[in-house]
């Protein structure tokens, strides 16, 4: 069986705040055969769910997690020496004048 | 960031809540208009991130063009225990989070401005508190040939992906390219 848990059971809480929304009948469904086939009860999956995805969007915000291949690769990256880049340095020409500090 | 000339038609500011009124922005983009809008006086209240805002000379209430900023890092996801002493376990940056222009200001060079503002300011951020590099993530609104655009353009100013296997969208330029280039 797939393995997915209510990350939020742990939590020293009570369930006090209640959110309620419209879903798709194709998705009610969906969600419903997913919660379904690892056991688990709708409600508490949708939260689990939306809690982790919650979680997963406010840490990207922040940082971003890489595979040490990648992050040695940017780290290379940075620390070349700086390369003039046409591009950059074009449509910075190209934009004086149209906007400054005030 | 921007240089004075005097006579530019927008001036850049820190965003204030109180100042400018959001309330006729829309750039088309239904989300950004929501985050602009709604959720960046808390972030901003919080000292999460930074709002820098376009406006007209003249008409200095009115946003046509805003972008944010905050403090980032890239990390490696090794466990402590396999990382080589001599490697840095997570190296800072700043990340480009949103940049948009209202509908009105649109295909006058605002958009590419402001970008270029965000990024000498990253420049500088990183003069005075030090960070590796600027990153964001390409919007992707589920059109594959406006994404396709969005992406050569951010390449051709240098931004690279991170990782170029995935489907991740998130790409970094070096401080060090942009100096090089702003110089």
């Amino acid at each position: 069986m797939l393995g997915f848990s209510d990350v939020t059971e742990s939590f020293e809480e009570k369930r006090t705040v209640r959110k309620e929304q419209r879903v798709k009948p194709s998705v009610s469904s969906a969600i419903g055969r997913a919660a379904a086939a690892i056991g688990m009860d709708e409600s508490s999956f949708i939260i689990s769910a939306a809690y982790e995805k919650a979680k997963e969007i406010e840490r990207a915000q922040f940082a971003t997690l890489i595979d040490p291949e990648l992050f040695d690769a940017f780290a290379a990256a940075v620390a070349s020496p700086g390369q003039k880049i046409p591009g950059l340095a074009q449509k910075a020409k190209a934009s004086e004048g149209l906007l400054e500090d005030g | 960031m921007a240089k004075p000339s005097s006579s530019a038609k927008f001036l850049i500011q820190k965003f204030d809540p109180i100042t400018h009124d959001r309330k006729k922005f829309s750039c088309g983009y239904g989300p950004i208009d929501n985050f602009f809008k709604q959720s960046i006086s808390k972030l901003t209240k919080d000292n999460l991130i930074a709002v820098w805002v376009a406006v007209e000379r003249g008409q200095a209430t009115r946003p046509f063009g805003f972008y944010s900023l905050n403090a980032h890092s890239v990390v490696s996801n090794e466990l402590p225990q396999l990382m080589g002493r001599s490697r840095q376990p997570s190296l800072p940056a700043v990340y480009l989070g949103a940049i948009a222009v209202d509908q009105t200001a649109q295909s006058k060079g605002l958009g590419t401005a402001l970008l270029i503002d965000a990024i000498k300011r990253s420049v500088t951020i990183s003069q005075q508190a030090g960070c590796a590099a600027i990153i964001l993530d390409v919007l992707d609104t589920g059109d594959q040939e406006n994404f396709t655009k969005r992406t050569s353009f951010y390449e051709n100013l240098g931004f690279q992906f991170i990782d170029k296997t995935s489907h991740n969208k998130r790409m970094f330029l070096s401080i060090k390219n942009a100096e090089a280039s702003l110089e």
